[in-house]
Formats: structure tokens, C-alpha cells, sequence
């Protein structure tokens, strides 16, 4: 295979991409934004809703200096005076989600109006501050209050991998999937313009009478298209990481003591990058292949975004180990396990090699479709 | 030469049989003219001969080799025109140029000489630098034909090369047809205006309904068939062998 016609055609659609505004804001602006905003969003939401308020009753101003010593490593939690009655009306009201009423003798914490649990006896303020330390540091108490409501984030009862957990499937599973569909959707707009696009211009001929073979030019093409999505990829990855960074430190350094071991993880991230867009490629390259009309292409190219979407949810349906070794499907998981730094390379490198049969395949297919259509 | 041997497409689409009997043969070094109503099969025809389409019956040969062969070296050799065809309007003729010369794999040295000839003959020198969608119509089609000969091909297919160009674009094409004749280039050009034929055609093919229903000198076709303008000629063989009128004149 003559490797300069390929560069050429290379060289030459890198040009035009750097000729259009529309591109570069496709490719460089749009998963910025996009991640960005929705990095931010979300990580309000969550700490909307996720946010647990309680408050802590002294029964006697002098144990509030006690109490306030031991809670302030934990935010969550405010020291006023009050009695079990002060308690109630503020659960029932909804201005907090439990109430902890410390008295001389016990520790009752009061959730949703039901005393959950109770202590024994407790003789004196240090034996209270004891049993408060230990009940917020995720000892036995606290822990049946978890098994009470579930649904609460009760941040300080979780083990650190259960936070990271938690943190992964409500945000980086969404916003990987968000970057994936951005690597998708901007695959559908460059291939229509690339391949299908050639044709609608006649410019398809000038090009096709060149002595360069149709594979070798569509090869250069899905090159620039690959590198294209790839880069749209690699910027809303850097975009999550920074906002996640900016706005969600705590996880954001869970992360890096979980995932930044060794450097696997950019190696595993990369070829899952790699694996996604030849996968995207083949896909919307082919599409973009078999019509001479970009709004054609445009339209089956959108069936092609719900197949993708579709694959891509397989993990939601079964939990079955191949998932890890089919490409698209393995996006949040892969993306889960790196942030986890437990990544089965053995799964990524062999999700690799099928897209790459994948990509070959498609290559071949879409330039007999290429040709096929010109009639 | 080129020699087609009962060419034949038909379309897998629409089912369509564009072209369904025609031999013809091309000399070298001469201007060949390809004449025939509309929808008769003179495009496809064309696009077949320059490597665009594959026929579905029959036989091109440049100099005795297949087509099919050996497509890529064929292409190296020959150039196709038409006024549909449209180069990326971002580029500048300059960029252009040299983007298709890197793909005919011609050295910088041979595109930027070919490139300056060129540019110099349809006066596109000074735009070199402009975008290509920013042209108008004429300047559009010199830089089209500009690039399509940059790789200096022996032979060149015109497909209606003045078809909407003003009358001044019209005349710089026949110029060139006519210098690229005195180069030894072979020349095939489909029209349908006959007094361009008969002042630049050397010989030529007449398709009607697919067919070719002749091939000779263009001073011959008319006496051949008993008239005496070229107009009469190219009326008289669609009369004969058009299907409808053929029917009709039987009956």
C-alpha cells in the first residue's frame, strides 16, 4: 500500500477541519462545554441531595463545649440546646433529616419521628462524648440508622471504597456516557461531511481518478476522522477530571489514591479511548459510505447513534464478565474500573483487537459502498 | 489508441440500461467528438471510459490494456472533465494544485512547474490564493480544468466542457483543446454543439439510444449518408435508429 496517498489525504482533510469554524467548535468547544456544564450541574445536584443535615440537642448548655469538640470533624452536624420535643417538631418539619438529643443519661437519635435507637445509661459528659465519637465515626449506632433509611447519603458511615462507589455510579458512569455520546454524535457530523459529503460537492470524482486507490483514500479520511473524535473524546475527559477536581475535591482525591497508583491507568484510559473511536468510526463511516446525500446519511447515522447507545447499555442488563471484552459496551465499566485502578487489561486489550477487526472490515465495506453509490 | 468493444452498462439501482451496444475506436493524437440527443448514453459512456464507472458488459483498452487491469495505471494517463465536476471550495487553487499533485505523485519540483504553466494559461495566477468557492462559474471551471491537467495526462475526456460558460470561457476552452492537440494529446470530447465538432473534431462516434451508430471522419459522415450538413447527418442517423421512430417509420 502506498503510505504517501494515504498521508496526503491525511494532510489534506487536517487542513480543511483547520479551515472550518463549525468543525473546530463541533470538536474542541462543544464536549468542553458540554462536560463542563454538566460536571457542574450534576455535582450541585448531588450535593442538593445528598447533603445530610442533623443536628445534634444538648438537654443542659454544658455539654454543648463537649459536644462541639467532638463534632467538628463533621460538618453535617450543628450543636444546639433543645429537648426531645425541640427534636420532633424540627424532623417533622423537614429542616432536618435526624436529630441526635444528648442527655445525662443517653444518646437518642430521632429520625422521620421515630426513635431509632437509643443508649444505655451514660454516667457523665466524657461518656457521652465517647459514645457520640464513636456513633458518628460509623460504630454500631449509626450504622442501624443507615439500614433505616437507605436512601440517605450518611457520608461518614461509608468505607472509603463504598464513597468512591457511590461517587462513580452517580457521576463518572453519566458523564462518561455524556463524552461517548458527544464522541458519537460528533463522528456523525464529520463522517456526513467527510465521506457522504464528497459526493454532494462533486468533488467525489477529481478525487476518485487520482491513482490512488478508494480504500486508501477513505483509509486517510477515517484516520483524520479517528483522530478527530478522538481528540472531542480527550477533551471532555480532561474537562471531567478538572471540573471534577474543581468541584468535587473530596472524590476527586479518593480517585487519585485509588486510580494513581501506577500509571496503568493512562495506558488503560487510552486504549479504551482508542477502542470507542474505532468503533464510532467503522460505524458512522460505513453509514456515511452507503449514501450520496448528507441528509440521508444524517438520518441513518441517528439509527447508528441508538445502536451505539444501545451497546452501551448492555452492562445495565446483565453483569456478566464478557461485557468487559465487548468494545462500546465496556465504556462505564472500563471507565469505572481505571478510576478504581483495578482495570482488566486482558479485557481492554482484547476489546481492542475486535474493534480493530471491526475497523478493517469497514474500511473494506465502506469503500465498495463508496464506489456502489456513484451510480 | 483506445478501442471500446460492445459496451454495455446497466444500472443496478434503477434497472436503467444506459448504454447497450457501443464500439468506437479513438486514435492517438486526434480530437475525437461524441454526439448524441439527450439520455442516449454519451455521460455514462464517458464515465466508463475514464475509470469512473465499471462497464457491465464489454471492453475498454488504452493501447491494447484492459481497463480493468490495470485502473490505476490508466489513470495516471488520463483526465476527466465535466462542468459538474467541483473541487473543495475552502482550498485555494494553489492548495489544490499541489494537493493533487502530491496525489498523482509528482515531485515539487514537476507541480510547481506544471502548476505555474498553468495558472499562467487560464490567467488564475493572481487568484492563486483565493478561496475556490469564492470563483465565479468561469473561474471555478479553468481551475477545475487547471487541476485536471496539472499530471499532464495523454488523454483527455471532455464530458460538455462549455456547457453554462460565457462566451469568453467558451473560447479559452476551445484554445485549449485545440494547444493541447498540438501537444499530441488525444482529445474526447462529448457536445452537443455541432459547429464546435466541425471545427475542432477530427472523427467521430454518434450514440443514439446506447448504441453507436457511427464512427468515422467528421468531413465523411455527411456525404456517407447523403446529405449535406453535419446537422442533417447527426438528424438523419437519430431518425433511423431512435426505437419510437424506427416503430414508427416500419409501420
Amino acid at each position: 500500500m502506498n503510505r504517501n496517498h494515504v498521508w496526503h489525504v491525511m494532510q489534506n482533510e487536517w487542513r480543511k477541519t483547520s479551515k472550518s469554524k463549525m468543525q473546530l467548535i463541533l470538536m474542541l468547544l462543544v464536549p468542553f462545554l458540554a462536560v463542563a456544564f454538566i460536571s457542574w450541574g450534576m455535582n450541585y445536584v448531588l450535593n442538593m441531595t445528598s447533603h445530610y443535615t442533623a443536628r445534634v440537642f444538648c438537654q443542659s448548655a454544658d455539654q454543648i463545649e463537649n459536644v462541639k469538640l467532638v463534632i467538628a470533624d463533621f460538618p453535617e452536624f450543628d450543636c444546639v440546646v433543645g429537648d426531645e420535643a425541640d427534636v420532633e417538631e424540627q424532623v417533622e418539619s423537614g429542616k432536618i433529616d435526624s436529630g441526635v438529643l444528648i442527655s445525662d443519661e443517653k444518646i437518642s437519635i430521632i429520625y422521620d419521628s421515630s426513635l431509632i435507637t437509643s443508649s444505655s445509661c451514660l454516667k457523665d459528659s466524657s461518656d457521652v462524648a465517647e459514645y457520640l465519637t464513636a456513633a458518628l465515626e460509623g460504630q454500631e449506632v449509626l450504622k442501624e440508622m443507615r439500614d433505616f433509611m437507605p436512601e440517605k447519603e450518611i457520608i461518614d458511615l461509608s468505607t472509603d471504597e463504598e464513597i468512591l462507589d457511590a461517587f462513580l455510579d452517580k457521576m463518572v458512569g453519566v458523564i462518561g456516557m455524556i463524552i461517548f455520546l458527544m464522541m458519537s454524535s460528533n463522528a456523525l457530523a464529520l463522517a456526513a461531511g467527510s465521506i457522504t459529503g464528497e459526493k454532494e460537492r462533486h468533488t467525489f470524482d477529481t478525487l476518485v481518478l487520482c491513482p490512488a486507490s478508494l480504500p486508501k483514500i477513505l483509509m486517510g479520511k477515517n484516520l483524520v476522522l479517528m483522530s478527530e473524535i478522538f481528540l472531542s473524546g480527550l477533551v471532555g475527559i480532561v474537562t471531567a477530571v478538572v471540573s471534577f477536581a474543581l468541584w468535587n475535591g473530596d472524590s476527586f482525591a479518593l480517585i487519585r489514591r485509588f486510580a494513581g497508583k501506577n500509571l496503568m491507568w493512562v495506558l488503560a484510559l487510552f486504549i479504551l479511548m482508542v477502542t470507542s473511536t474505532l468503533v464510532i468510526t467503522t460505524v458512522f463511516s460505513v453509514i456515511a459510505s452507503a449514501f450520496s446525500e448528507t441528509k440521508k446519511a444524517a438520518l441513518f447515522a441517528s439509527a447508528g447513534m441508538v445502536i451505539i447507545s444501545i451497546s452501551s447499555m448492555i452492562p445495565t442488563f446483565t453483569k456478566a464478565e464478557i461485557v468487559d471484552f465487548i468494545p462500546v459496551a465496556n465504556w462505564s465499566g472500563v471507565i469505572k474500573s481505571i478510576c478504581k485502578g483495578a482495570v482488566n487489561m486482558q479485557a481492554l486489550l482484547a476489546a481492542l483487537c475486535i474493534s480493530l477487526i471491526l475497523y478493517i472490515l469497514g474500511i473494506v465495506v465502506s469503500s465498495k459502498l463508496w464506489e456502489r453509490t456513484v451510480e | 489508441m483506445i478501442t471500446i468493444e460492445h459496451l454495455k452498462k446497466t444500472f443496478k439501482k434503477n434497472k436503467v440500461e444506459a448504454v447497450k451496444d457501443v464500439s468506437l475506436e479513438v486514435r492517438d493524437g486526434e480530437i475525437f467528438a461524441l454526439l448524441g440527443p439527450n439520455g442516449a448514453g454519451k455521460t455514462t459512456s464517458m464515465r466508463m471510459l475514464s475509470t469512473l464507472l465499471k462497464p457491465t458488459a464489454g471492453r475498454i483498452t488504452y493501447d491494447g490494456k484492459d481497463i480493468e487491469e490495470d485502473t490505476v495505471a490508466i489513470r495516471r494517463r488520463i483526465t476527466f472533465l465535466t462542468n459538474e465536476i467541483r473541487l473543495d471550495g475552502q482550498f485555494t487553487p494553489d492548495e489544490l494544485a499541489n494537493y493533487y499533485g502530491r496525489l498523482y505523485e509528482m515531485s515539487p519540483e514537476q507541480i510547481s512547474k506544471n502548476k505555474k504553466d498553468l495558472f499562467d494559461y487560464f490567467g488564475i495566477t493572481e487568484f492563486a490564493d483565493r478561496r475556490y468557492e469564492t470563483f465565479s462559474t468561469g473561474m471555478k471551471q479553468k481551475t477545475s480544468l487547471a487541476i485536471c491537467l496539472l499530471h499532464d495526462p495523454d488523454t483527455i475526456i471532455f464530458d460538455e466542457p462549455t456547457n453554462g460558460l460565457d462566451i469568453l470561457t467558451q473560447r479559452l476552452i476551445e484554445q485549449l483543446i485545440l494547444r493541447l492537440k498540438g501537444e499530441g494529446k488525444c482529445i474526447i470530447l462529448s457536445t452537443h454543439i455541432l459547429d464546435l465538432v466541425s471545427r475542432l473534431a477530427d472523427r467521430v462516434g454518434v450514440i443514439v439510444d446506447g448504441k453507436s451508430v457511427y464512427c468515422g471522419t467528421v468531413a465523411d459522415m455527411a456525404p456517407s449518408l447523403g446529405v449535406e450538413t453535419l446537422d442533417e447527418a447527426f438528424v438523419k442517423l437519430y431518425e433511423e435508429n431512435h426505437e419510437e421512430q424506427a416503430i414508427v417509420k416500419k409501420k
